[in-house]
């Protein structure tokens, strides 16, 4: 358990960390836009990756963001490059172009090659950028940025405020039941209840012998938690009003422009399908 | 001596490092069987952490732990200024403890509301399930009644649900949950916490019985009554260090210590001391509650 990585926050005083938390959402979301988007032949495109890589690794240095966090959730795609780099040597289904190499009888093509550093790339992108506004921002941030987002549902009668405040609560109550799960985990530890070692059936007990308690635990305290919340005068139907509000600032607006130019520009070349390579008369590998 | 603990280092921190906080900071006592021992201080002092040392269930930094002859020895050769990954020696350190159910056998520890951690489907069940983790090989009905009958749980109870019960119901479920298996130290942390006067006093009553059976007992308390009343011996605990390892009546008799450490004197204790400053000379080693005070001063 000490090893989940959320991406925890990191409260650290710089330009990123001080942007209005919807505009890092925006952020997010452009970006996974434009790490999705066509642009042309699978060189472009790991070119155009590669770039919008070099963007982030940026962005994380203007943050003074942890690489590590990062690093440590690529480590967990090694297991699924391995599977699809196999899966594709096996089944490649019907792909042509030069060889890249052989092994035995089995031929493996550049075009093989070439996709899975782009699918392998695409999700480094996605990781990246994730990881960089989790440790941004603080969850409740988080919160308020999609209660923004999807306001217009508000429109088809969902309750979008009360279902915020449900998932700011659980957020903030997360760290709160991991200590809860710590403290059962050792009083049961005491009784001999074993979560390590021994046969399934016996780790399966011992996980109900958690999960139970720290369940049980979990409803007494959110009872215990709307009363103590009905008390102090908290009404579901009312407007909601935050206690600061953030207002957009001067950097919020330039990052908006650097967003929307980022935006374009990778949508123009999406459109454009400008081959770099070509234009540089440089040749490659064929890949079909 | 029956547990001898011999300069523990404990901290949450994962590297060691000379800023490294230390929780437990050269801990050092020796605990005899046939005393009660009460663990006091501050929260945040190492109390829940030094206990949770004595049965495995953390694994410090380093330090020996004797409990009669079960032998832990966490010491670690290294030099002052090398950096060590905490978190790999504590993982080598677990590889070295091979029988820590063997330990846990012997120092069952009751948590604080040890009621949250009952999950079974009946009473029954519940109890007997720490007994047949620590003794699959026997039959363990008699145990499990044994410790139910103790904890004042009649048979009737046997098969309900353990989430039926009233609090204190459940507290004793929990706690006969770790009798059953009769361990030879019973280690509770804050026991009396949440308690209406009647149930600790049913409490004290289960643990006197478990003292004649000759289980070693060692309470982690704020409550300075009942540390008066039936602790022999204190440890004081104060930034993971121990300031005070005496008997309770030198302990509330030192003026200066209990000042400085702002302990709280119980009350018919500090009658019994300003009655003595007035010449009626008690004997302080007597004085248990209001009762044995009033004794005493009828004899003088």
């Amino acid at each position: 358990m000490n090893n989940f990585i959320l991406g925890k926050y990191q409260n650290k005083n710089t330009v990123f960390h001080g942007l209005d938390s919807r505009i890092k959402m925006l952020y997010l979301i452009a970006f996974m836009v434009i790490a999705f988007l066509p642009y042309g032949s699978l060189y472009v495109t790991l070119v155009v990756d590669g770039v919008i890589l070099l963007l982030i690794i940026s962005l994380y240095l203007v943050a003074k963001a942890n690489f590590l966090c990062l690093f440590k959730s690529l480590k967990a795609l090694w297991m699924m490059v391995i599977f699809l780099f196999v899966l594709n040597i096996f089944l490649p289904g019907k792909v042509s172009g030069d060889i890249a190499f052989k092994i035995g009888e089995i031929k493996v093509y550049y075009f093989t090659l070439f996709n899975l550093a782009n699918i392998f790339t695409r999700v480094v992108l996605i990781l990246a950028m994730t990881t960089l506004y989790s440790q941004t921002s603080k969850p409740l941030e988080m919160c308020t940025s999609l209660e923004f987002y999807l306001g217009f549902l508000k429109f088809v009668k969902v309750p979008i405020s009360k279902l915020s405040m449900a998932f700011s609560l659980a957020l903030r109550f997360i760290p709160s039941l991991y200590e809860d799960a710590r403290r059962i985990m050792k009083a049961q530890a005491s009784r001999g209840v074993d979560f390590k070692n021994g046969k399934f059936k016996d780790k399966i007990k011992a996980l109900t012998s958690l999960v139970i308690p720290l369940f049980i635990y979990s409803f007494l305290s959110s009872d215990i938690l709307a009363d103590a919340l009905i008390s102090r005068g908290y009404d579901p139907d009312s407007k909601r009003s935050k206690y600061k509000e953030k207002k957009i600032g001067f950097s919020d607006i330039v990052f908006l422009f650097l967003i929307a130019g980022v935006l374009s520009l990778a949508i123009s070349q999406c459109v454009i399908r400008f081959d770099i390579f070509e234009y540089f008369k440089v040749s490659l590998p064929r890949l079909s | 001596m029956s547990v001898e603990v011999n300069s523990l280092f404990f901290s949450y921190d994962d590297k060691f490092n000379e800023k490294m906080n230390y929780v437990l900071n050269d801990v050092t006592f020796s605990y005899d069987k046939k005393d009660i021992l009460a663990i006091i201080g501050k929260t945040g002092s190492g109390k829940s952490t030094l206990i949770q040392t004595l049965n495995g269930l953390e694994i410090p930094f380093s330090g020996r732990i004797n409990v009669e002859d079960f032998f832990l020895d966490y010491t670690v050769k290294y030099k002052k200024d090398s950096s060590i990954d905490y978190r790999r020696m504590k993982k080598l350190h677990k590889k070295k403890i091979r029988n820590i159910i063997d330990l846990r056998k012997k120092v069952g520890v009751v948590f604080q509301f040890p009621e949250y951690q009952v999950f079974e489907n009946t009473v029954f069940d519940d109890v007997s399930y720490g007994v047949k983790k620590f003794y699959p090989d026997i039959d363990c009905k008699d145990m499990v009644k044994d410790a139910l009958s103790l904890v004042g749980i009649d048979e009737s109870y046997y098969e309900r649900s353990p989430f039926e019960l009233s609090g204190g119901e459940k507290r004793r479920v929990a706690l006969a949950g770790i009798i059953a298996f009769k361990p030879d130290y019973l280690i509770l942390d804050e026991p009396t916490v949440g308690l209406d006067y009647q149930s600790q006093e049913n409490l004290i009553n289960i643990l006197m019985k478990l003292k004649e059976n000759n289980t070693g007992i060692i309470i982690v308390t704020h409550n300075m009554d009942f540390l008066l009343k039936y602790a022999d011996r204190a440890i004081v605990l104060k930034d993971g260090k121990i300031i005070k390892n005496t008997d309770v009546v030198s302990l509330f008799s030192d003026f200066q210590f209990v000042k400085e450490n702002s302990l709280d004197v119980p009350k018919v204790f500090q009658l019994a001391l300003d009655l003595n400053k007035c010449g009626f000379n008690i004997d302080l080693y007597k004085v248990k509650d209001s009762y044995s005070l009033f004794e005493e001063v009828n004899r003088r």
